[in-house]
């Protein structure tokens, strides 16, 4: 693979939202990593814009003759089991301002057990976990608007 | 205030009082908690807690619904829905709006809604309201709405909230019994979850906003994360949440508190 076409791979992925490629050729193989030390904390202050990382091929750049491998960027799902909210609204960490959060990163956790409030318009709901273990990721931010569907935490089950 | 009667609440209530199981407790720390628990023990659909005295009510964010005893009417009603809770959004908006209508028929003048559930007279708070959702059953998600009323506020405890408060006097410094109040919201609440649970939120839009407090008002509204909007209200969609005008464009809102008040 020459430096040209290379240097057009990295610009590629530069400018694309993969985090990783990995293109096979024959006997050549090349790897191109983003690296983003601060991708966690990304992650954690803007969900709304937090988008599953690609799976596949299917974003690799246009280039018939290059089976491109999968993208090994980690989805919540690799990771454990992944709470998501049943509806729009804030996502809040404790019951009240400056009370403990009901739980925190690390900590085991037992299935029916409250792990965080959704409100929207006054509604209220307690979301429980479905699994016991351990919260391994809080995906979200206290006081922060989430929509349906959203990944919450990423419970790693016992 | 006379004690609150369950034989004189169901024969006011008639007919819509059939689906209703009505259990009536001396003293309570709160009745939405209370009810919460008897839900996830498998309580029926219509399960209506009432309270003669109601010791530690809540409201969100572990903020305290203060009532005095007899001059309250504190109760949470468990309410069984198909689908998931997303369907249930526009709900608290609905309940304040049926504690309003159920109030107009006794000829208490003076009320306005603010979004999302507030309860006005005369632009003090007269009721809070609270929808806490339980776990999920074979696909119904039961809604436990909690309803605190001050019929009769007592000054002692007026002097001791956190935003002014007013309460049903007239005039002539008289109110409607607890009762009757309590049958007249629980009457119209009735139809209106029936329908809710049919059609949404939207066929009470309108009449949601033929009450609202700040109808095409300016308006300020602070969000959870303590940013601050201003702009129009230019009404409701149709699942409740609110439409602000700002510029031209309309934003949509599930979530924030809302001052009239303009600096």
């Amino acid at each position: 693979m020459d430096l040209r076409k290379l240097k057009k791979l990295i610009d590629l992925v530069e400018e694309s939202g993969i985090a990783e490629l990995e293109i096979t050729e024959g006997e050549e193989k090349v790897r191109i990593a983003k690296v983003a030390p601060n991708s966690q904390t990304i992650l954690a202050s803007s969900p709304m814009a937090y988008h599953y990382p690609v799976q596949g091929g299917g974003a690799a750049p246009a280039q018939p003759t290059a089976p491109a491998a999968a993208a090994v960027a980690a989805t919540p799902e690799d990771e454990g089991h992944v709470v998501k909210s049943p509806m729009v609204g804030t996502f809040y960490r404790s019951p009240s301002p400056g009370a403990p959060a009901f739980v925190e990163i690390g900590q085991s956790i037992s299935e029916g057990q409250t792990l965080c409030i959704i409100e929207a318009m006054k509604l209220l709901n307690e979301i429980e976990s479905d699994v016991s273990g351990t919260v391994k990721r809080i995906l979200v931010e206290n006081g922060q608007p989430i929509e349906y569907g959203q990944p919450l935490f990423v419970i790693a089950a016992a | 205030m006379p004690a609150l009667q369950p034989d004189r609440i169901l024969q006011l209530l008639g007919p819509a009082g059939h689906c209703l199981k009505l259990v009536m407790v001396e003293r309570i720390d709160s009745t939405n908690q209370h009810l919460l628990m008897l839900a996830d023990q498998g309580a029926p659909h219509g399960y209506c807690l009432v309270a003669q005295h109601q010791l530690a009510g809540r409201g969100r964010q572990g903020r305290t619904w203060l009532s005095d005893g007899e001059g309250s009417l504190t109760f949470s009603l468990l309410w069984r829905f198909q689908g998931g809770a997303a369907s249930l959004a526009g709900l608290p908006l609905v309940v304040s709006l049926a504690v309003a209508q159920a109030l107009e028929r006794l000829s208490v003048d003076g009320l306005a809604l603010k979004w999302p559930n507030d309860l006005l007279r005369h632009g003090r708070k007269i009721a809070g309201v609270l929808v806490e959702i339980s776990d999920a059953l074979d696909g119904a998600v039961g809604a436990v709405i909690g309803i605190g009323l001050n019929v009769v506020l007592e000054e002692a405890l007026s002097d001791q909230l956190a935003s002014p408060a007013t309460d049903l006097r007239d005039d002539r410094g008289e109110a409607p019994a607890r009762d009757v109040v309590l049958a007249s919201v629980l009457e119209v609440l009735i139809g209106h979850l029936q329908q809710f649970a049919e059609s949404g939120f939207e066929p009470f839009e309108a009449a949601w906003m033929a009450r609202c407090a700040h109808r095409e008002r300016m308006i300020r509204l602070t969000l959870p994360n303590r940013r601050i909007e201003i702009g129009e209200c230019a009404g409701l969609s149709k699942e409740g949440a609110l439409l602000l005008r700002q510029n031209g464009t309309i934003t949509r809102f599930h979530a924030g508190d809302i001052s009239l008040r303009l600096s």
